[in-house]
């Protein structure tokens, strides 16, 4: 379960990005957070990672304070950012083996996790090769199997999907269904609103470090008109808040 | 092609956005600081070397041998250029697209990369020869030749070291491996540059030529002319600037820059797009290698142990990292080391003992403060904490979310860097012990250098973590657009003048170095109790 109570943060100071922000994501839930370019998605997910400062207020991953028990909440989440910079001098395995010791993850399981994942992302025959030498869809399958290797309870994806190919698509969202039914977390942005209206059990909508909407996506096409689809009451809500 | 010139030469400039006006004020100080110290190092090495040379009627040889010296360092620094610049920096995704000829793409970046040296050339080749310009009282003409030298001595060595690289990337099986492509580079440019300056023949001057040359005026830099085929008509153009062999000789260096330039973009374009498209594209070639994942590929090892052996990877595996991190760092007190051990035998066998006149100096503060400074300027060469940071890309980010102290994370960063200053430190160590034979005295050198180290490995991590440079288009232009360096230079010549300082205050040796060691201390612990409690604050800006 992640909690965010009452932040905000800003990159200059009194410029708030993300101003008094509330949301309760519950287990076995697949989460979505969805909200236009610059809306404050990364901000907020980076904040939830630790990545970025929290000005006011508090996050919980399971009860863990990232502010105040930074160590003991990373461990309890993975995250997969929207852009697979990873270390490109190591070779995939060696990427692998460095996560896999950071998070204590035994050799034996290890192996298990990556020959099975890796076949089925398709990017088996390429892990002795060095990640500067693979495609961003690469990059990306490698982070999912990282943060896979030590199966943590909270998974935290920005913009999962970019860059990934149909079957590799199609096997993450598998991935995600099968881990919320396991009883765990998975928050994930997108701004892609088919993934969402096909994934996610909830949703919460951003827009300019505001959120502006948090429930079901049945519940915001009743809101917003009868039989609207995701994308035009996504739409309306946001040209609501501009008026 | 003018305009896509201009792009690629802004493009290549560091832009940092988020830059205050203070931020821009504080840069710009920091810069004409950095600026005027290197300009009056070195009007101050070309005066002390003109006087000297005109004393003995060899004054031109200070012309040639600058000449040389920025040749070879325009080569040194072009093979990393042409690479970066050609082959992997990342607006050549954008660029292939466009419909552009790779001639005009060829050009557009040789521009770039011959106006990148102007800046260094200012401070290495024109601030000297205006120094000899004024002390010698040469006309106006000088000064013009003295331009347009400028302006065309990067011409050939760029042109060079791309066709060499365009050639190898253009054949090479191994495109993605940007390593090995630039080792084979440096190779292959360093025998081709030898080939270039001598034709394989050894550079032998005999002690009659020697003694001969020195009785002559300008005898010796007529042997450096001589021996130097590539340089002649340059250095020719300069000896002769007032008389019509000089314009003859510029006129040939410009005829041969400008026919190596034409020859150079003609070769470079034609075999230019296989070689770039495939550093932007996967390489699909079958590794010999075997492909089958075992449990041996797994083996489990302490987190801190595996954090060390990724910042170690990642530098050993990048060419320029790796030269600046730790070729330099260990070859420089290996060549001071043999210096010294010659100098001791050579004086020994002339009847002199240098160790004597060694301990004269060492006996006092000042001597002591010179010994411990040394160290400090071989510790300055080191950049392994001052891109600890930056060196990771944005995958800095990344490491933030790992469920690991970020204390913990910045003390393994700069291990790599205390690590390697202990050959330093054990070297200026034992030239002390060798001197002075008192062990005790040794020790506690060992120590203060030992702190000076851990402290200046922390500081350099401290000034990355403040203004990281994560958003790079190749390690090359990081390095060089690494303006936190500049900042380590402040912070040597601050322990410089501290030292002094400190000497000039205690004059006697030994309450001089315990004094030191206890201020070694207290500043290691104070720092190391900083980081302890300030983590959160420090890495604030990696985001």
């Amino acid at each position: 379960m992640i909690e965010i109570k009452n932040v905000s943060t800003s990159y200059v100071k009194g410029q708030k990005i993300i101003d008094k922000m509330n949301l309760k994501i519950e287990d076995k839930t697949i989460f979505g957070f969805i909200g236009p370019n610059g809306a404050g998605k990364t901000t907020t997910l980076e904040m939830i990672t630790g990545v970025l400062q929290i000005d006011e207020g508090d996050i919980l991953i399971d009860g863990k304070s990232i502010k105040k028990d930074p160590i003991e909440a990373k461990k309890l989440f993975g995250f997969v950012p929207d852009s697979p910079d990873m270390f490109e001098k190591l070779t995939g395995i060696e990427y692998l083996n460095f996560i896999g010791d950071i998070y204590k993850v035994n050799p034996k399981q290890r192996l298990e996790i990556v020959e099975k994942l890796s076949r089925e992302l398709n990017i088996y025959n390429h892990l002795k090769e060095r990640i500067q030498s693979y495609s961003h869809g690469m990059k990306q399958k490698l982070l999912i199997i990282s943060v896979l290797l030590y199966n943590p309870k909270n998974w935290i994806l920005d913009e999962p999907m970019t860059g990934l190919d149909p079957q590799a698509s199609y096997i993450l969202k598998e991935l995600m269904k099968e881990h919320a039914r396991k009883g765990n977390t998975v928050f994930f942005s997108t701004h892609v609103l088919e993934v969402a209206e096909k994934i996610c059990d909830k949703i919460a909508v951003i827009n300019k470090g505001k959120i502006i909407y948090t429930g079901s996506i049945e519940n915001l096409k009743e809101q917003v008109k009868n039989d609207a689809s995701l994308e035009e009451s996504f739409l309306e809500l946001i040209d609501r808040k501009k008026e | 092609m003018k305009s896509l010139t201009n792009i690629i030469i802004k493009n290549s400039k560091r832009q940092e956005i988020q830059e205050t006006l203070k931020e821009k004020i504080l840069s710009f100080i920091a810069f004409i600081i950095v600026f005027g110290f290197l300009t009056v190092t070195m009007i101050s090495i070309s005066y002390t070397v003109t006087y000297k040379l005109k004393e003995i009627n060899q004054t031109y040889t200070f012309i040639n041998i600058l000449l040389l010296m920025n040749f070879i360092i325009l080569f040194a620094k072009s093979v990393f250029e042409s690479l970066n610049v050609l082959y992997f920096s990342k607006d050549l995704k954008q660029l292939l697209k466009m419909p552009i000829k790779p001639k005009d793409i060829v050009h557009a970046k040789l521009i770039n990369m011959i106006i990148s040296e102007y800046q260094m050339e200012i401070i290495m080749l024109a601030i000297p020869m205006i120094i000899y310009g004024i002390i010698m009282r040469v006309k106006i003409l000088f000064y013009l030749y003295i331009l347009i030298t400028l302006i065309i001595l990067p011409i050939i060595p760029i042109i060079t070291t791309s066709i060499i690289t365009a050639i190898i990337m253009r054949f090479s099986n191994k495109l993605k491996n940007k390593a090995q492509v630039m080792y084979i580079t440096i190779i292959v440019t360093a025998i081709i540059i030898d080939f270039l300056f001598t034709g394989f023949k050894p550079i032998s001057v005999s002690n009659y030529e020697f003694e001969k040359a020195i009785l002559e005026k300008n005898g010796v830099a007529t042997i450096i002319s001589n021996q130097f085929a590539l340089l002649k008509p340059i250095m020719n153009t300069i000896l002769n600037y007032n008389n019509i062999e000089g314009a003859k000789n510029l006129t040939i260096y410009i005829l041969e820059s400008l026919s190596i330039y034409i020859v150079g973009l003609f070769i470079i374009s034609k075999v230019y797009l296989k070689g770039a498209i495939g550093t932007t594209i996967n390489s699909k070639k079958a590794k010999k290698e075997n492909k089958k994942l075992t449990i041996n590929d797994f083996k489990q090892e302490k987190a801190n142990k595996a954090y060390l052996k990724k910042e170690l990877r990642t530098i050993l595996r990048t060419p320029i990292f790796c030269i600046q991190c730790i070729i330099i760092p260990l070859i420089y007190p290996l060549i001071i080391l043999s210096v010294l051990i010659i100098a001791i035998i050579l004086s020994k066998n002339m009847g002199v003992n240098i160790t004597e006149k060694l301990l004269e100096i060492i006996n006092t503060s000042s001597g002591q403060a010179i010994f411990l400074g040394v160290a400090q300027v071989f510790f300055m060469m080191n950049f392994c904490s001052i891109i600890g940071i930056s060196k990771d890309s944005k995958t800095a980010i990344l490491t933030k979310t790992l469920p690991m102290e970020l204390n913990n994370q910045f003390d393994i960063k700069t291990k790599i860097g205390k690590r390697i200053n202990l050959l330093s430190t054990v070297i200026v160590t034992f030239a002390y012990y060798y001197t002075v034979q008192n062990i005790n005295a040794s020790i506690i050198v060992f120590s203060i250098l030992y702190l000076m180290n851990s402290i200046g490995e922390n500081i350099k991590l401290l000034i990355d973590i403040k203004k990281p440079q994560i958003n790079w288009n190749s390690e090359y232009t990081m390095m060089k657009q690494n303006t936190n360096v500049m900042n380590v230079l402040f912070y040597t010549l601050a322990v410089l003048m501290g030292l002094l300082v400190i000497s000039k205050i205690i004059k006697k040796a030994n309450i001089f170095l315990v004094t030191l060691l206890i201020i070694s201390l207290v500043a290691y612990l104070a720092i190391t109790n900083y980081i302890n409690k300030n983590q959160n604050k420090i890495f604030r800006k990696i985001y």
